[in-house]
């Protein structure tokens, strides 16, 4: 019975998928609701392949499959379709991708095949009285924070079968002594972070080290997938796999759009792969927290603590609650006040962010597992792959951002089949009415956002390059080809290669080889190694493509670590004065090599540190829900509970200027003493209003001199220059034409600090810059230099060095989006321009006005904006006569 | 821009020096030749080129002030490391072509800089060099309260200082001038600063591509 639904469940054909590769597979299997009686099942007998270990026979390999559905059973859990789909395409010598929602049981789903086989070889070899070594399988997980949970989960079964398989992790927490252990010999199944895999190709025995590998499994590929991790991790796998022609990848995913794209880049460019998912119908539910009176929603603020008191009303202390924030500083405020708001919870509640300590992590996830903490307050970092009990109730505060990033959240809430996933939304202003509803509409139509890639960056090709070249070196030309089988270089061309290979070679990309440099060698004949010495231990010691500012250790005097914090952060700090982190109140006491000291306090703080690059804009999909959301609310569409609580502000807006529908474009003109301020409304998510705010300021200052600061949201941006200068006539349709796009926009990221601050990841990923860490010996001092201080040195004398072109390039793909860029520009040259002149900020732009945070354009020369400035000096020096001027 | 320094006539320099013309010198710190061999020794991809522009901008300034003598208030080199043959020979054969005397004051970068006596013509002072009413070293006196019997100018921290101007900030490189001693901008390039804590008396002037123009100071409370 159950082999005839399986049968009609699997879908075999090679034209299925839109980008699907000829040959490749798509199973789609029906989700069946989680028993919990066992019920009998058996392998189905189908066509299978040898492992690669010699010593693997298909039976045996099959009948340890079998004794693991049984152990399972035994456990009380049935095999899901989808995983013995997996489990019969591994056996077969397949790869590819799972998609199935959280917690359905994808880990063993891609494990079970390899282990079948892992478990077959250890009898045979117990029955030749011979010994299993090297490593068979390969786990690699984005999170070392998530990899003791995967441990458990991956070491239980063979154990509770009596087959000795050897488990263990490997990442930057690994011990000393573990990682000396495993320099001999690795074990069976290894698990580990892109990072540390790329670390262990450095070793010139990799290749040996590796012999025997059949099986990489990627967890939550949709997370390392849009980074530079995931190309990291594609080039690594590009590498094993041309040593091991044979290896199988699986790679398991949660919700995107473009499965084939994500499957392509786990099995490599131009191989076939199997789409393996399942559906589970559980409808999202979100219910919007509307205060009584939402006529004191403010129009702007993203911390939304005025709701503090409908939240701690809604709250049932008895049952276990997520609260999710977007930013590590939200998360901060909202758990202070919960805490001194209800101090009875004290001992219940737990805060959860990627810069807390690990321990005091993942002893919040198993508080919320055992039961002993019942409230959460999280960012993202529980987003990713934390298997935990779910919750019985889920928060979200503040914009949802994208619709994929709700419905996972959403997805935390209690996992009972058919029940919908419940969500309460906390909107911080009355405009993130407008995104809920949104959201809520776009599920409903089923637009859930795309995983943008990174194209060949050639910044992680040159670490690659290093990698590979002291991991026993490579031909230049066998290595092009290997490089080109991942898929993220599938269309690098020989020459950007040889750029590179010339960057890590002579320094200098173009022209001129940099003089004494050395790197990379290359020994003739196309064939390169790179020597063992100071810049071997300078590129072991940061490999890796994260980066993020300065961040310093904070610890207690004499005592524990509370986890890390942003330098900048704590350059700003008096001493003694009084923060917020992990939840306490703590006083500064000093800042020592990397360490800050602090020492408990008592009492209140609204001070929390910020850590940057942690907004997100709203995504396309929900970018375009709210632009309809909001030309439906003008038109008085009710249909939504959060419009009538949106209708307040949307009225003053439209009786102040006007509300953009469809097809509009809002333009408010308007004068305070700040200067002549231009307000634009594209509605397409901060970093692309960014873009066109830089792109606009660039062209309008090409027509009259001016110096323009910008600020961008999620809804708009603004322009800023000098009182008495009147914009807004200027802008029409020219100045968003697409013609020049490319050569304007990047003369604008020139023209701004933002290529600059890009830089950075470039020239840290690239080796040009190292981050300094604790205990660095003193020879290395010689070699601090800020990422900035380096891009104004390769300005001067190399500018066409392609990784100053990268990070142009970067800041146009990421910063602004480019394409979802040059899509708005022609939507907006088709827009009808509504010019409005407004007395002050309207519902619109008084956010824009309140968080002024951007770069500026200017095209007067430094020396005319230092000799304005003067003048407000002087002037502001007349006006305090009381301060005396100190010379 | 021109400022009076202990009694003493001084020109601070776009090009980050400053003129003492009753010396008959130009004074300088923080060259730290040889910093980018020093980067591309250690596998980092480094251009060269810092050293030239230095050099340029040197002789400029020595062109425009015609200045006798150079004085060098410490770091005239960065590290053992970056001192190549390549650059040895290039400030070598610049020597040869200007010929003004080159006064080194010893920095704490400042390792094997009497392997370069000839080959530079340089003459070594030692660690504090009193002349006229000033005394040269290149770490500034630590503490206000430290006694000095001279105005000490020095180099050493790189000095910057942010200027907030009506629409948002910007750093430059600055010289500080107090009551009892001054600091010089870090001559190179290639250098990070640091925004200068002001002390009671400091005026503070930033250096533009193009000129030098004094900025407010905001003592902290």
């Amino acid at each position: 019975m159950i082999v005839s639904a399986i049968e009609s469940a699997i879908v075999r054909g090679p034209e299925l998928g839109p980008v699907g590769k000829p040959g490749s597979t798509v199973l789609r299997c029906r989700m069946p609701p989680r028993a919990t009686a066992a019920r009998p099942y058996r392998i189905l007998p189908m066509p299978t392949r040898a492992a690669d270990s010699p010593s693997v026979t298909p039976s045996a390999a099959r009948a340890a499959l079998g004794d693991l559905v049984r152990w399972m059973t035994d456990q009380g859990w049935r095999p899901h379709e989808f995983q013995q789909a997996v489990w019969e395409d591994h056996l077969a010598g397949g790869s590819g991708l799972v998609h199935v929602p959280t917690g359905a049981g994808k880990t063993y789903a891609a494990y079970f095949g390899p282990l079948a086989e892992m478990i077959a070889e250890a009898r045979a070899a117990t029955d030749a009285g011979t010994k299993v070594t090297g490593p068979r399988t390969l786990y690699l997980t984005p999170l070392r924070a998530v990899s003791r949970d995967v441990e458990k989960a991956l070491t239980r079964p063979a154990k509770e079968l009596g087959v000795k398989i050897r488990v263990e992790t490997r990442t930057g927490d690994t011990s000393s002594y573990t990682r000396k252990k495993q320099r001999a010999e690795l074990p069976q199944v290894l698990i580990t972070t892109p990072e540390s895999l790329s670390l262990l190709l450095t070793y010139p025995e990799a290749r040996e080290r590796f012999q025997g590998l059949h099986s990489v499994v990627l967890d939550e590929w949709h997370e390392l997938l849009a980074s530079k991790r995931g190309v990291q991790t594609e080039l690594a796998i590009a590498r094993l796999r041309a040593w091991l022609p044979n290896l199988r990848t699986r790679a398991l995913s949660a919700t995107l759009s473009n499965l084939d794209e994500a499957a392509q880049s786990a099995v490599g460019a131009g191989r076939r792969f199997t789409l393996t998912s399942a559906r589970m119908d559980r409808p999202v539910h979100i219910e919007t927290l509307i205060p009584d009176n939402p006529g004191r929603f403010p129009w702007a603020g993203h911390l939304g603590l005025k709701m503090l008191p409908d939240v701690l009303a809604s709250l049932d202390a008895e049952r276990s609650t997520l609260i999710f924030c977007n930013t590590r500083s939200q998360a901060e405020r909202w758990f202070h006040a919960i805490e001194a708001a209800k101090p009875e919870w004290r001992g219940h509640m737990g805060l959860h962010h990627g810069s807390i300590d690990r321990d005091d992590r993942t002893r919040t996830e198993n508080g919320l597992k055992d039961g002993s903490v019942r409230l959460v307050v999280a960012t993202s970092s529980l987003d990713l792959g934390v298997d935990f009990a779910p919750v019985e109730r889920v928060y979200q505060i503040g914009s949802p951002k994208g619709v994929a990033r709700l419905m996972q959240r959403a997805g935390r809430a209690s996992h009972r089949p058919g029940e919908p996933c419940h969500i309460v939304c906390v909107p911080t202003h009355a405009l993130e009415l407008v995104e809920i509803a949104a959201v809520r509409r776009a599920i409903a139509a089923g637009e859930i956002e795309p995983r943008r890639f990174d194209t060949k960056p050639l910044d992680v090709l040159a670490q690659h390059m290093v990698t590979c070249a002291l991991g026993g070196g490579f031909d230049a030309d066998a290595f092009y080809a290997e490089v080109r089988g991942a898929q993220a270089y599938a269309d690098l061309t020989r020459e950007d290669f040889d750029w590179t290979l010339r960057l890590v070679t002579e320094g200098g990309g173009t022209l001129a080889a940099y003089p004494e440099y050395r790197k990379v060698t290359h020994e003739g004949e196309g064939r390169h190694a790179a020597p063992e010495g100071k810049p071997a231990q300078l590129h072991r010691l940061n490999i890796g493509t994260i980066t993020g500012d300065a961040t310093m250790e904070i610890r207690f005097v004499g005592g524990k670590r509370l986890g890390s914090i942003e330098e900048h952060f704590v350059g700003k700090l008096r001493v003694g004065e009084r923060f917020v982190f992990a939840g306490r109140v703590l006083r500064f006491h000093r800042a020592k090599d990397l360490t800050c000291f602090v020492r408990p306090a008592t009492g209140r703080s609204n001070h929390t540190p910020i850590w940057s690059g942690t907004r997100l804009p709203i995504s396309e999909s929900l970018a375009e829900g709210v632009r309809s959301a909001m030309g439906s609310l003008s038109a008085g569409d009710e249909a939504e509970p959060e419009f009538a609580a949106a209708a307040p502000i949307i009225e003053a807006q439209s009786r102040l200027s006007h509300t953009p529908s469809e097809g509009e474009l809002l333009v408010e003109s308007c004068e305070t003493r700040e200067g002549s301020h231009l307000f634009v409304y594209p509605f397409e998510g901060r970093l692309v209003n960014l873009g066109i705010a830089s792109l606009a300021a660039l062209r309008l200052g090409r027509r009259r001199p001016a110096t323009f600061t910008i600020a961008a949201n999620d809804y708009g941006f603004e322009l800023l220059c000098e009182r008495g200068e009147d914009f807004a006539e200027w802008v029409d349709e020219e100045l968003f034409t697409s013609e020049q796009l490319m050569e304007d926009i990047s003369e604008a990221v020139n023209v701004g600090e933002l290529s600059k601050r890009q830089f950075r990841e470039v020239a840290r990923v690239s080796g040009l810059v190292f981050q300094s860490y604790p205990g660095a010996h003193r020879s290395m001092r010689q070699l601090h230099a800020s990422s900035s201080l380096l891009y104004d040195v390769l300005t001067d004398f190399d500018p066409d060095n392609l990784l100053l072109a990268q990070a142009r390039r970067e800041v146009l793909d990421r910063q602004f989006e480019r394409s979802r860029l040059a899509r708005t520009l022609a939507r907006l040259a088709s827009a009808t321009v509504i010019r409005r002149a407004v007395k002050r900020p309207t519902p619109l732009g008084l956010p824009l006005v309140i968080e002024r945070v951007g770069g500026q354009i200017s095209s007067e020369t430094l020396e005319d904006r230092i000799a304005r400035a003067t003048k407000q000096w002087e002037a502001d020096l007349r006006k305090a006569p009381k301060r005396e001027r100190t010379t | 821009m021109a400022v009076d320094v202990a009694g003493e006539r001084i020109e601070l320099m776009p090009e980050r020096g400053a003129h003492w013309r009753e010396g008959g010198a130009m004074l300088v710190s923080d060259l730290h030749l040889g910093k980018s061999g020093v980067f591309r020794a250690a596998g980092i991809a480094v251009p060269d080129g810092d050293a030239h522009e230095q050099l340029d901008r040197l002789a400029q300034g020595l062109a425009r002030t015609r200045a006798e003598r150079l004085i060098i208030i410490g770091d005239l080199l960065h590290a053992p490391a970056g001192l190549t043959p390549s650059l040895v020979e290039a400030v070598a054969a610049w020597r040869k072509r200007h010929t003004q005397d080159w006064l080194v004051v010893p920095g704490n970068h400042d390792r094997r800089l009497e392997d370069l006596t000839d080959a530079w013509r340089l003459d070594i002072k030692p660690e504090i060099y009193t002349e006229g009413p000033f005394r040269f070293r290149h770490e500034p006196a630590i503490g206000p309260g430290t006694p000095t019997d001279g105005f000490v100018w020095s180099g050493h921290t790189h000095p910057a200082v942010r200027l907030r101007l009506a629409t948002g900030s910007v750093r430059l490189p600055a010289f500080v001038i107090g009551p009892h001693r001054a600091i010089l901008p870090a001559f190179s390039r290639f250098t990070g600063g640091v925004v200068h804590v002001p002390e009671p008396g400091d005026r503070l002037f930033a250096v533009t591509p193009n000129a030098v123009i004094e900025a407010p100071v905001e003592l902290r409370a």
